[in-house]
């Protein structure tokens, strides 16, 4: 499903962020993706959504290759691919129905499917009766929660998500994940990055560590290999 | 489509005082335009109604033998762009001025002498009445002895030609000039209005809009504002038809060509404008 190849990134002024990255995952996982900050984490989700292209290396998302994908076929893939952020990339003038059904607007999709996948969605989420309320009138928990709704409703093939806990309380944290697992339950794949090694060692997901852009671990949770 | 159009509609509801600017800009610079346009098409009338008139008189001196005369005839019989010619003695000439002065005989009454030249009015073949050989004759004909002056209108013709030709480049580089100063000044306008909703760009491009989706109601806009800037520019062109006519009534005014015009050009401007912006920053 996903599949990293001897790939290599560097930014601009020789900044390397992964070195020779080889990696996979299978279809139905749940990854958790763990490190200090600047040690590759988003590179490799940007690389996976094709955000960015390798250096050199190739990145294989469902079938598509990042040698020879095209910037105008980008949206077959994106429309099978969820993505959420820390810091949500919510849109402050419209509300959560509005923020959710955002994402199958802009695939064309008719306005009476919109309106039941949306409902349904924000249901699952438990934001229906928060459906009118604009993201400023949210909890951070709440707004993710509006974010991971704005990626189910395309029912994506892969769940990418980057340190979506980072700005949120406890309770929320556990929501979030919640969540994440009951869509990784239903067969999408999830790959989480975070800080936190709390979630690491709570949920026997496996776990890939990276550090100065090189893969440190992969496996299970084991003490002392993050 | 129905969302593009919300779309489009939400953007060009914000940010209004931006939108006044880039359609002023467009009015003004389109209303320049079209006065130079508008003056080119009155000169063009203005020629065609004269080539029609081109014939040419041979004014001859009063002392002209009648060999410097066969010459005359020679000349113009050999030239190939006369196409009929009639020798007009100085008594015909008078025949002819007291015949259309007949209202007026006292004026001829103190005349002792008569005072007009003799002349050869010569009619010019059509293809020749803009030509370099009518202008080879003319000065051929001056230098020769019994000569007095000759007349013709392609001199006036030659002068307009001129005019024209002028007016031809300025239009074109003035043209040049004002379109891509629109261009710039749309691409700027919704460049602003793009990087206005950038995250909003940014989540569409997440979750797989094409980027022509994406770019339709940045598009409209340009074209919107495109558009209503060639109508106000119309607008000020037909006010100023308005006041010329009040003063010079034989001006052409193409009504439907030039507020057409100036729309769909106006549009066709703003969407080019648009367009560049948007690639611009999608690209990116």
């Amino acid at each position: 499903m996903i599949e990293l190849r001897n790939v290599h990134k560097i930014y601009e002024k020789s900044w390397i962020a992964l070195r020779h990255v080889d990696l996979q995952m299978s279809k139905g996982e749940f990854v958790f993706l763990v490190g200090p900050t600047g040690a590759g984490k988003t590179t490799l989700l940007k690389l996976i959504f094709m955000d960015e292209k390798p250096t050199s290396g190739e990145v294989i998302v469902l079938g598509h290759s990042s040698t020879d994908i095209k910037s105008k076929q980008l949206h077959h893939l994106r429309r099978k691919i969820g993505v959420i952020f820390q810091d949500f990339k919510l849109l402050n003038d419209r509300d959560c129905f509005d923020n959710v059904a955002f994402a199958l607007e802009v695939t064309g999709t008719p306005r009476k499917i919109i309106k039941k996948k949306v409902l349904q969605v924000l249901t699952q989420t438990k934001l229906s009766h928060k459906r009118n309320c604009y993201p400023f009138q949210l909890s951070g928990g709440e707004q993710q929660k509006v974010a991971i709704a704005r990626a189910m409703v395309r029912e994506p093939s892969i769940l990418l998500a980057d340190e979506p806990t980072g700005n949120i309380d406890p309770n929320g944290t556990e929501e979030v994940l919640g969540l994440l697992r009951n869509i990784n339950a239903s067969g999408t794949s999830v790959v989480m990055a975070t800080h936190s090694t709390a979630l690491v060692r709570k949920y026997p997901y496996r776990v890939i560590r990276l550090d100065c852009g090189e893969i440190k671990h992969n496996g299970l949770y084991a003490e002392g290999s993050i | 489509m129905a969302y593009t159009l919300r779309e489009a509609y939400k953007t060009f509801a914000k940010r209004r005082g931006t939108h006044v600017a880039a359609i002023t800009t467009i009015a003004s610079s389109l209303f320049v335009l079209s006065l130079f346009a508008l003056g080119t098409i009155n000169l063009v009338k203005i020629m065609r109604e004269l080539y029609p008139k081109m014939d040419m008189t041979v004014f001859l001196k009063d002392d002209i033998g009648l060999k410097e005369r066969r010459e005359i005839e020679e000349l113009l019989e050999s030239s190939g762009v006369v196409e009929q010619y009639q020798y007009i003695s100085k008594e015909t000439a008078l025949q002819e001025f007291k015949s259309e002065m007949a209202e007026s005989p006292e004026l001829f009454e103190a005349l002792d002498i008569n005072p007009l030249p003799a002349s050869f009015q010569v009619q010019i073949h059509t293809p020749y009445q803009q030509s370099d050989d009518l202008l080879k004759l003319a000065s051929e004909l001056e230098r020769m002895g019994g000569v007095d002056d000759v007349r013709y209108r392609g001199r006036l013709l030659e002068r307009l030609q001129k005019i024209f030709s002028g007016a031809v480049l300025i239009d074109t580089i003035l043209g040049i000039s004002l379109c891509l100063a629109m261009i710039y000044v749309v691409s700027n306008t919704v460049g602003l209005l793009v990087y206005s909703r950038r995250n909003e760009v940014e989540i569409m491009k997440l979750v797989g809009a094409t980027d022509s989706f994406i770019k339709k109601p940045f598009l409209i806009v340009g074209l919107i504002q495109g558009a209503l800037g060639g109508t106000f520019a119309a607008l000020l062109l037909y006010a100023f038809y308005l006041i010329v006519r009040a003063r010079v009534s034989a001006v052409v005014f193409p009504g439907t060509m030039l507020i057409g015009g100036l729309i769909a050009f106006g549009a066709l401007l703003g969407l080019l404008g648009s367009l560049v912006s948007v690639r611009k920053f999608l690209k990116t």
